[in-house]
């Protein structure tokens, strides 16, 4: 820690409010959908549940003063901002400091919020966080544009608070403090490698722990801030998409800065020692990021992270460093030394959306390649089908499906000097397919990956009761390629083809090929 | 260690792969089946004609109600002989060979002492296309030698249309014990050429005396598509005691024409002809000695009728 920080530390101790001195509430808001024109957000959900957690655990945001809204309507959302308004009045006319913070993941466009088919205009946002009567009201909006909430007044793309002027003021801090993801023409990114958007992600690390550069153990809004923007810019810089700026309005009035989360109260915490180096990204029990650490050697950080199972990895050249903890009241100190040494392919990473679940519905047919086996035993059938399939499950763009079709046909079987002979076949098949895709911009998908599956065929002759019925059953191994084209934002449009090998060994071992081909169309039921 | 598990991890897969395969989808299994005659493909089909036989003026056709009657009897012989190869329709072969199949062995369901066994071999010609099939019943008691209970040979694809051959042999039914008590102790067997036009059965019951109601005979029968055959066949008379022998004649509408002998001990009469109607009736008779019903208290010889009311072309 330097001179210069832990000055400033130790006044920001002397002068700013203890968090258990001022009554919070927090109003935090996910969304994923924007109605149309929009694409759903993979993360804008998961991104509120994370940062109600942090506020509800090192916020000291009490769980009655916190409301978290998903999918929810811009009515709600104001109802919600009014109740915890009304309640910030009462609270402050019993004498208490009040603080009222509100947090929106989700679209924005054309100076709205978009909440599924409703929208809430930016300016209505910012003149109810005005006229909210609590002592502090804070924005942090992380989403498209949102930058546009801080045109009115102080705009400054700026890396951080000018704290030193907030300290000359003799009284506690008042007033209004904006913060935005990106500015007023910037696109908020979400990223699939950390499972979150840019600007939340870093957030959420620096609150918890990685922005405390004074080293005091209190995140301040200016910390956080300077934190998040650090690292969002830098990590966005070499996106597609281009560097994404967080903007922010700064308006309060009275001493200093604000705390926004308290690191001391929390029951245990990963410390990152003097000696470590380097970023280091925590993942939870479900192999997904929940922080990160980008450490600089001399400094010790803390992550005051709830009790649970963690791994920490660190990328080290062409090789990962991993490590398991389970965290409970005790401290505990990462060290490079701590952690194996694994290939980069052994990353323990998951893909970071979760799961995402989609059932695709197909048509299609069947066709063995030897023409003897469509003589009667395996002829062309028609095929319909459904498939389960889960993305990201196993890792990003991998995905599984297990899937089930169901088809038959009428066939003649030919024998030498035998009068031909029509018949009726059932089929039944499904299997697991494991497969990895390939995304062509926005809505086009190339996938590839191979399929284990069983195959059941029963024939009948229907106008010679004499002949026995007959049935085939075999696992069958195969590849397969699909192409998807997106046409709406659960809707997709899929073409597939696949390769199929059996074994065939009632007249004689035979090795036989088939292809399947279907058309369909997928439901894609989360984000 | 991870290079060593690969393979065997593969090798496994494809052993599971391999082992999976099961059912008894099968094209041969089909080919075989259709060389099998059923028993309708052997029945002798006696066109049934009117029962209006009272009306008739010269009396009824007494030859050609018998000539139905024994169809029905040989008919119920054949269903007999069949009725085991029947039973490998409907059963999976234990074994398959490139050119053989083989059912059991596997206890008889009536008769658990006894083991029965069934082979099927087929012959190919030069273009791979088979052209005779053999097939073998045999049974077994408990652990004697299995022996013959039922002989086929096929010569064709399908037996709807091919030529065959079946030995029912029931002097081995009968010493293994799994006859039943109406059926012969001799051996019977059936030809037929289901070929072309027309279809031939026989059913030669010459080894023996008595077999399903019928008399020794070397029975036969012609039946052509459109209907008209020819019935060889013979059958004792109670009103004297003679053996009749039979050649009949009929059309598709059920009139027709016969030419019999009477065997009488040492004696043989005929030939007795008669012609009927489609109603059965009788429209001319010929009859040298008055041996039949319609002639009855007539001197011999008696001729009632008009050949000319012979049905035409037969």
């Amino acid at each position: 820690m330097t001179f210069a920080r832990a000055l400033c530390a130790a006044a920001l101790l002397a002068a700013f409010p203890a968090l258990a001195e001022a009554r919070r509430f927090a109003l935090v808001v996910g969304d994923a959908k924007g109605g149309a024109g929009t694409r759903p957000l993979r993360y804008a959900e998961r991104d509120a549940r994370r940062m109600h957690a942090i506020l509800t655990r090192l916020g000291g945001v009490r769980p009655e003063d916190a409301r978290l809204l998903t999918a929810a309507s811009a009515d709600e959302v104001r109802a919600a901002l009014a109740d915890l308004s009304a309640r910030a009045e009462q609270a402050k006319a019993r004498g208490d400091e009040t603080v009222l913070l509100v947090y929106y993941s989700g679209h924005a466009k054309d100076g709205d919020l978009r909440l599924g088919d409703t929208r809430m205009s930016l300016v209505e946002l910012r003149d109810a966080l005005r006229n909210a009567p609590a002592d502090v009201r804070i924005g942090l909006l992380d989403s498209c544009q949102s930058g546009a909430i801080t045109r009115a007044k102080g705009v400054r793309a700026a890396p951080a608070f000018d704290v030193q002027q907030a300290q000359a003021a003799s009284t506690r801090p008042r007033g209004l403090v904006l913060i935005a993801s990106s500015s007023a023409d910037e696109e908020s990114q979400e990223s699939d490698d950390i499972g979150a958007s840019f600007f939340t992600h870093y957030l959420a690390s620096g609150l918890l722990g990685d922005a405390d550069s004074s080293g005091d153990g209190k995140v301040t809004l200016a910390e956080a801030y300077t934190y998040a923007y650090a690292r969002t810019v830098g990590e966005t810089a070499e996106t597609r998409a281009g560097a994404q700026h967080p903007v922010y309005l700064y308006d309060l009035g009275g001493a200093g800065d604000v705390v926004l989360t308290e690191l001391a109260p929390a029951r245990g915490s990963l410390v990152f020692p003097a000696g470590a180096e380097g970023v280091y990204v925590v993942l939870d029990g479900s192999r997904r990021a929940v922080a990160e650490v980008a450490k600089p050697r001399g400094d010790q950080r803390r992550l005051a992270l709830a009790p649970g199972d963690y791994v920490v990895k660190k990328r080290d050249g062409d090789t990962l460093l991993v490590g398991s903890f389970s965290l409970a009241d005790a401290p505990i100190e990462i060290a490079d030394a701590r952690l194996a040494r694994r290939p980069l392919s052994e990353d323990p990473q998951k893909g970071p959306s979760g799961p995402r679940w989609s059932l695709l519905a197909t048509g299609g047919g069947q066709f063995f390649f030897d023409s003897a086996a469509r003589n009667g035993l395996f002829p062309p059938a028609a095929l319909a089908g459904a498939e389960i399939a889960v993305r990201d499950d196993l890792g990003h763009d991998l995905a599984w499906g297990l899937d089930l079709s169901v088809g038959g046909g009428k066939a003649t079987l030919t024998l030498p000097g035998v009068t031909p002979i029509p018949e009726r076949f059932l089929e039944l098949t499904g299997g697991a397919s494991l497969w990895r895709d390939f995304p062509i911009g926005d809505s086009f998908t190339l996938s590839f990956g191979a399929r284990v599956a069983f195959i059941y065929l029963a024939r009948t002759f229907d106008n010679r009761p004499d002949l026995p019925s007959q049935n085939f059953f075999t696992l069958t191994p195969g590849l397969q390629t699909a192409f998807g084209w997106r046409f709406s934002e659960r809707w997709s449009a899929v073409a597939r083809g696949r390769v199929n090998y059996l074994f065939y060994n009632v007249d004689k071992a035979q090795n036989l090929g088939y292809a399947e081909f279907a058309l369909g169309v997928d439901y894609a039921f989360g984000f | 260690m991870h290079s060593a598990s690969s393979p065997g991890l593969a090798s496994g897969i494809a052993t599971l792969i391999l082992a999976s395969a099961c059912g008894n989808l099968s094209n041969d299994d089909i080919a075989f089946v259709e060389a099998i005659p059923q028993k309708q493909q052997l029945h002798v089909n006696v066109p049934q004609g009117s029962t209006s036989q009272n009306l008739c003026a010269l009396g009824p056709a007494d030859m050609f109600t018998s000539a139905k009657t024994t169809g029905v009897s040989i008919n119920a012989g054949v269903d007999a002989i069949l009725e085991l190869v029947d039973a490998i329709r409907a059963v999976t072969p234990t074994s398959r060979g490139e050119d053989s199949r083989t059912w059991g062995p596997f206890q008889d369901r009536d008769h658990p002492d006894v083991r029965i066994k069934v082979v099927m071999v087929r012959e190919l010609d030069k273009t791979l296309t088979p052209w005779r099939w053999i097939y073998t019943i045999s049974g077994a008691k408990a652990a004697g030698p299995f022996l013959p209970v039922l002989e086929g040979e096929f010569f064709g694809a399908q037996a709807r249309n091919g030529v065959g051959r079946l030995t029912m042999h029931f002097e081995n039914t009968t010493s293994l014990g799994i006859n039943k008590p109406t059926d012969p102790t001799f051996p019977a067997r059936i030809h037929y050429d289901l070929s072309g036009d027309p279809h031939t059965i026989s059913l030669d019951l010459t080894a023996g005396v008595n077999a399903f109601g019928l008399i020794s005979f070397d029975y036969w029968f012609a039946g052509y598509a459109d209907g008209h055959g020819q019935f060889d066949y013979a059958f004792p008379d109670p009103k004297n005691g003679c053996t009749n022998f039979v050649t009949t004649f009929f059309n598709a509408q059920g009139a027709g024409r016969d030419v019999f002998r009477a065997r009488c001990g040492a004696i043989t009469y005929g030939d007795v002809k008669q012609c009927w109607d489609p109603a059965g009736c009788l429209t001319f008779v010929n009859d040298p000695f008055a041996l039949t019903i319609a002639c009855l208290g007539i001197i011999p010889p008696c001729i009632l009728g008009s050949l000319a009311q012979c049905p035409a072309g037969l």
